[in-house]
């Protein structure tokens, strides 16, 4: 009878970490089972038996199986029944059986007396993370003893512990990330407590309005709505590949899984339909902000966010780096499409909300249209200004045009705009940022006026269950006269062609437009 | 084989699922396949060499652009290198043809 040991290239390593019993979630699935940390006192055998006129096994045989060879080691029942009967007499279960084969359980003690061996335990190496169905498991050691009994020995071809099984559907999961973001040592707010907070959502909330009933679609780079965050937060949320799109699970920039939270934060019980754009293996095969508008439409949203954009100025396209802050005078060619396109949907009564740009000249946030989401910065002791991270500008191509209609909650440029803890899909671009936080953990600070825009969505969300009646022009008016006036600070220098910071002031202003929205104000005035 | 992605917006009078269905099928006869439709536009896929030589423009590949201190970067992909005609079969229905450039993340 073999005896074999874990060897080479194997499932099991020899990891001597201390042996340990708590056990934890290691298959990043919510409900998984937690993995045995401690190998189980039961074994699992597989038992071969004789070939006919006790010719060896399919083991003893030592040769290739092969499907001819496999009938000809077909055992005879007869000697098959004996065998059993002895390995049921040593106390073995047997659980199945096949034409060739038999699965068996048997104490680790009886296991050891009936072949006469000591079995040490073997622990899988943690670090090759490979999801299995056992952490540590027992096998005869190198040195082991082997003496089975003779009865049995004569009975039985080999008899092997099984090893635990690895998942292949998850061979290298990633830990789950926490629903709980970390600490960093820096003024930051976060979802959803801050945001509601800050956004005068939460009496809106209380009063009972959450944005149930109306549907949302944001259009971004994916959604990895698999987080814990989102689970924990009970979001129901729907994820929908745009043409050329992949993995509608995964998020390898992070960006619109991040930004949804800001969404969610503020409206958590609207009908989201993520619209991914991102082809995780091939990223030029993904969709076109067109195509993801087009998607959009088909689900008839309400709302549609999207913190996506252009820039407006001369730029080199290989760099993205800006040539002149001269403003285009025209829309380009390329982009006519998608303006019709939300010009069609605005006019079909769908709210669309785009970002003002981050010292961008955006479009489509340039758009008369749309409502332009611009930011503000609340520091730690709750004073506003405009942010100097978010662009305003007037239009040349839409005269008369001032972005950004409104705000929500952006960070500055002196640290890039790292404000607001956000969950992102572990490892991915946006979890590498220098930002307190640690790579891989699926957590980063970011925010931009692409946060905006999801918040004011939100926001919108909320007023149209209240009234569902409202067209989009009136839900930029409620928002914009119900908004907290911001008077300091000014904004990127960027966007202002070559004339420097615009800076906020008393009433509408250059920088920040109304202000900073009030939800509640707005859910009242509705 | 890269793969470009056209928005082809199509006249106020012709935004109807006939016409929309029409323009889909002299596209796919130029080897274009419709992936989405909008209100007023339509999206449509093929390779590089037939959009070349469909419209006798060449096409640049843009390479993706990492998150920076501005913005969250933006994917790779395709541009062309100057106005794109409209197909002569496709005149009666479309206003404009164009090469969707890739967006950046704000």
């Amino acid at each position: 009878m073999a005896k074999k040991k874990p060897g080479k290239g194997g499932s099991a390593g020899r990891s001597e970490r201390p042996r340990q019993a708590t056990k934890k979630r290691t298959g990043g699935q919510k409900g998984a089972k937690a993995k045995q940390t401690v190998p189980g006192e039961e074994l699992r055998i597989a038992i071969t038996f004789p070939g006919p006129g006790a010719q060896p096994g399919p083991v003893a045989t030592g040769a290739r199986m092969s499907a001819g060879l496999v009938r000809n080691l077909v055992p005879e029942e007869r000697s098959v029944g004996q065998a059993i009967e002895r390995l049921q007499r040593a106390g073995f279960r047997i659980t199945t059986r096949g034409r060739l084969t038999a699965s068996a359980r048997i104490n680790r003690k009886t296991f050891e007396k009936v072949f006469g061996t000591t079995l040490s335990e073997f622990k899988l190496d943690e670090s090759l993370a490979i999801n299995c169905q056992a952490r540590s498991f027992y096998f005869p050691g190198a040195d082991a003893a082997w003496n089975p009994d003779p009865e049995l020995k004569s009975l039985i071809d080999e008899a092997y512990i099984q090893w635990p099984h690895i998942y292949l559907n998850q061979r290298f999961p990633v830990p789950p990330p926490s629903p709980i973001p970390p600490r960093v040592d820096y003024h930051h707010l976060r979802v959803p407590g801050d945001l509601n907070l800050l956004l005068n959502v939460s009496e809106v909330h209380r009063a009972g309005t959450t944005g149930r009933g109306v549907t949302v679609a944001m259009i971004d780079s994916g959604f990895a709505h698999g987080h814990t965050y989102f689970d924990e937060s009970g979001y129901l949320t729907t994820t929908v590949l745009a043409p050329g799109a992949s993995h509608a699970d995964r998020d390898g920039n992070g960006h619109g899984t991040g930004e949804s939270a800001n969404l969610l934060a503020v409206a958590p019980d609207v009908t989201f339909v993520g619209i991914k754009l991102d082809n995780e293996n091939d990223a030029s095969l993904g969709a076109s902000v067109l195509e993801g508008l087009q998607e959009a439409l088909s689900h008839n949203p309400q709302v549609i966010s999207v913190s996506l954009g252009y820039d407006l100025c001369p730029t080199d396209p290989f760099t993205g780096a800006r040539i002149s802050n001269n403003h285009l005078p025209q829309l380009p060619n390329s982009l006519v499409a998608l303006e019709a396109e939300i010009e069609a949907a605005v006019d079909a009564g769908v709210v669309v909300v785009f970002s003002a740009g981050n010292g961008h000249v955006a479009f489509p946030g340039m758009m008369p249209e749309v409502i332009s989401a611009g930011g503000v910065f609340v520091d730690e002791d709750g004073s506003m200004r405009a942010s100097d991270y978010a662009s305003a500008f007037v239009s040349k191509i839409y005269p008369g045009r001032i972005v950004p209609d409104l705000c929500g909650l952006v960070g500055e440029a002196a640290n890039g705009a790292s404000y607001i803890m956000l969950p992102v899909d572990p490892g991915c671009e946006l979890d590498q940022l220098n930002d307190g936080t640690t790579a891989g953990e699926g957590w980063g600070v970011f925010s931009g006026t692409s946060a905006a825009a999801p918040q004011l969505a939100g926001v919108c969300a909320l007023l149209l269950e209240k009234d569902p009646s409202l067209t989009p022009g009136d839900v930029k008016s409620v928002l914009r006269r119900s908004s907290r006036d911001v008077v300091l600070g000014s904004s990127n220098p960027a966007s202002n062609e070559n004339n420097g910071p615009i800076p906020a002031g008393f009433g509408n202003d250059g920088a920040t437009g109304a202000g900073l929205v009030d939800a509640f104000e707005a859910w009242r005035q509705v | 084989m890269s793969a470009v992605t056209l928005a082809v917006v199509l006249k106020r009078e012709k935004r109807t699922p006939e016409d929309c269905a029409r323009v889909a099928e002299i596209a796919r006869s130029l080897g274009f396949e419709t992936t989405a439709r909008g209100l007023a536009t339509l999206s449509l896929r093929g390779s590089k060499e037939t959009f070349e030589k469909t419209f006798g423009t060449s096409l640049k590949q843009v390479p993706s652009l990492a998150p920076s201190e501005q913005d969250a970067g933006a994917p790779p992909g395709l541009v062309a290198e100057g106005n794109i005609p409209v197909p002569s079969d496709l005149q009666d229905y479309v206003d404009s043809v164009s090469v969707v450039p890739p967006a950046r993340r704000l």
